[in-house]
């Protein structure tokens, strides 16, 4: 009984440590520091639940960052603001009492006055530069591309009267045109002034400056009424944008912070910074071929070489912030343990989670960041449950599963105490559903006898995982768990000073080929036996037979 | 068959049975190769047990992503055990 029940725990921590890491994995998290992860995972292990929540607390955080986009901020910033100046030049407009001149040495008039420092409020707040210039050579670009294709379509000139427009429109449209477009893009992006808090502060002054040179001016009562309303409209802007920023800081900082105590951060921004330099590098050379290829061309012109020159014109899309909905939308269906949890503390909305069974294997379809949190919808139920009440059961694919033996799986997990000596005891009958008639069930064994390696079984056992991390399942659960192993067991068991640079070593190669996504090479995996083959050797000579745990 | 155990195969390999664990119905055992003098080596494997009429056949795991998921079931079972053990001191 007593044996039974330490089987069930062990299985749920067991269990635990696993969902959590399979999280930070399928979350597109990438562990930078495995002794923290390492020492988180010892944590689930003992039962402490607090690394998965601050783990549920970082993908919340990283949600409200990625709804806080500073760029979407800045844009709609800058068209509030826009639309609010725009209001105040058709207030001043409206105005019937006549202009003064302020200015007669310059011979300015009130209105050239407003007109000027409107002029630079919206420059410096960088709404002058609309990307409108971008647009318009964007379409003078698209107009000579049309050209180049209703000429490949014209039947009524010559070939050769053909290549000569040809190579005429391809010079517009790979010189003028694309400098045209590039040089609005500058512009552009000299406008798109960063909008800190700083910058706020300025433009406040600024805005303020300009109120104060209307109020000065001779104007109609509604007018001023107008004018009032209008810059009050301006202050609430400035004040949310600020708040924004404010709010949005304080996100990042909690971010920061946690994403740091838990040794993890995002990798999809990198690996997405990486992609967009490498089609930039592309595009770069394709651009620099094309022009001087076609240049030299002499033959008719094909739609395939259009359609390289059209490449071109392809603009690259500002990196955003990846969205967690996106990455769960590519995620397959799994199967999910319920845990018995009832509630989510930061949910808004709790599902009845009564008609679902403790332990009970269930499919998910589909997963949805809701105010923040991840939720599952799960298959035969309309709810959308919150994922913290359920441990990740099953990444064992479904093919590998007959009908037959999905049903008697789902039985078996529904068991109780008594059905788990079914999983331990060998049961010929349930095992033979399992190959089918032409499958290759491998060697068969010969002979079984009692063996005594003169080691104890937990130095085998890491040693036997630490082969095959480093040797064929080369992947960041498997190292994460290795590095407990080495940091719980063998530094405490035995004298491994001699051996510690060897493990370092092997964890680092782990650590960069992990970052890397490399390939293990066949030299990598001749490395670490060779470097196993020497902890072995160490081991055996110090004939460590009195280890502790030597039975199981 | 069970841990502890040294398996011969009819391959004439052998192997010291190390840990196993039952997923999905389907028994694995995580073993260490026996060099000629039945002495462990660095190398290790993971395989899926079948019986067929009675009698037990090994077959090393190729799937990856079942591969992984074993490892991380033998590897946190052993970082129970030593838990456990810790604790016991």
């Amino acid at each position: 009984m007593n044996l039974e029940l330490e089987k069930k725990k062990r299985s749920e921590r067991a269990s635990k440590i696993h969902s959590f890491i399979k999280s930070i994995e399928n979350n597109n998290y990438v562990i930078d520091d495995f002794t923290k992860v390492t020492k988180l995972t010892e944590r689930i292990g003992s039962g402490d639940d607090t690394p998965i929540t601050n783990f549920t607390t970082l993908m919340n955080l990283k949600h409200q960052l990625d709804s806080f986009d500073i760029e979407n901020l800045s844009k709609d910033f800058r068209d509030e603001i826009r639309l609010a100046l725009e209001e105040v030049s058709k207030y001043m407009k409206e105005n019937t009492k006549a202009p003064e001149v302020v200015d007669e040495r310059n011979n300015l008039t009130e209105i050239d006055k407003f007109n000027k420092l409107l002029n630079e409020v919206k420059v410096k707040a960088g709404i002058v530069l609309s990307i409108d210039r971008v647009k318009e050579a964007e379409e003078n670009r698209e107009k000579t591309y049309q050209k180049i294709i209703n000429l490949s379509n014209n039947t009524e000139i010559s070939s050769e009267e053909k290549m000569t427009e040809y190579k005429r429109l391809l010079n517009i449209y790979n010189g003028p045109n694309l400098e045209a477009v590039t040089a609005a893009k500058n512009i552009t992006a000299r406008g798109n002034v960063n909008l800190t808090d700083e910058k706020i502060n300025e433009l406040v002054i600024e805005f303020n400056d300009l109120y104060q040179e209307i109020m000065r001016m001779n104007l109609d009562d509604q007018v001023k009424k107008n004018m009032i309303d209008a810059f009050s409209k301006i202050a609430k802007i400035c004040t949310n944008y600020k708040a924004d920023l404010s709010k949005r800081k304080t996100y990042q900082n909690r971010y920061e912070k946690l994403s740091l105590d838990l040794g993890i951060s995002y990798k999809d921004i990198k690996r997405k910074d990486k992609k967009q330099e490498e089609i930039k590098e592309e595009k770069k050379s394709t651009e620099e071929t094309n022009v001087k290829d076609k240049s030299d061309e002499v033959e008719p012109i094909k739609e395939k070489e259009i359609e390289e020159v059209k490449l071109d014109a392809i603009e690259e899309k500002p990196l955003e912030t990846s969205d967690l909905n996106k990455i769960f939308d590519n995620e397959e269906k799994f199967n999910v343990v319920y845990n018995g949890n009832v509630k989510n503390p930061l949910g808004e909305t709790v599902p009845d989670t009564d008609i679902l069974e403790v332990g009970k294997n269930y499919t998910v379809e589909d997963v949805k960041i809701i105010n923040g949190i991840q939720h599952y919808k799960l298959e035969g139920f309309d709810a959308m449950y919150d994922s913290s009440v359920f441990n990740i059961f099953d990444i064992v694919k479904e093919e590998e599963l007959s009908k037959e033996a999905t049903k008697e799986n789902a039985q078996i997990i529904d068991n109780t105490e008594e059905d788990l000596n079914v999983e331990i005891t060998e049961e010929p009958e349930i095992i033979d559903a399992k190959y089918t008639k032409n499958e290759d069930i491998g060697k068969k064994v010969k002979v079984v006898k009692k063996f005594k390696p003169g080691l104890g079984s937990k130095v085998l056992k890491g040693i036997a995982l630490v082969s095959l991390i480093g040797a064929y399942y080369f992947t960041p659960v498997a190292f994460v768990s290795a590095a407990i192993w080495i940091y719980a067991s063998l530094r405490d068991r035995f004298d491994i000073k001699d051996s510690k640079g060897l493990f370092d070593a092997i964890f680092k190669k782990l650590k960069e080929n992990i970052r890397n996504s490399k390939e293990i090479t066949d030299e990598d995996k001749a490395k670490t036996k060779e470097e196993l083959e020497e902890v072995l050797s160490d081991l055996n000579e110090k004939e460590l037979t009195t280890e502790k745990g030597m039975s199981r | 068959m069970e841990i502890g155990n040294m398996v011969q195969l009819e391959n004439n390999n052998k192997y010291y049975l190390v840990d196993e664990t039952v997923q999905n119905d389907i028994k694995y055992f995580l073993a260490n190769k026996l060099d000629d003098k039945e002495k462990i080596t660095a190398d290790a494997v993971i395989f899926k047990e079948t019986i067929k009429d009675g009698e037990s056949y090994l077959k090393e795991v190729q799937d990856e992503e079942i591969g992984k998921y074993i490892l991380s079931v033998f590897t946190t079972t052993l970082i129970n055990e030593i838990e456990d053990e810790k604790k016991e001191d």
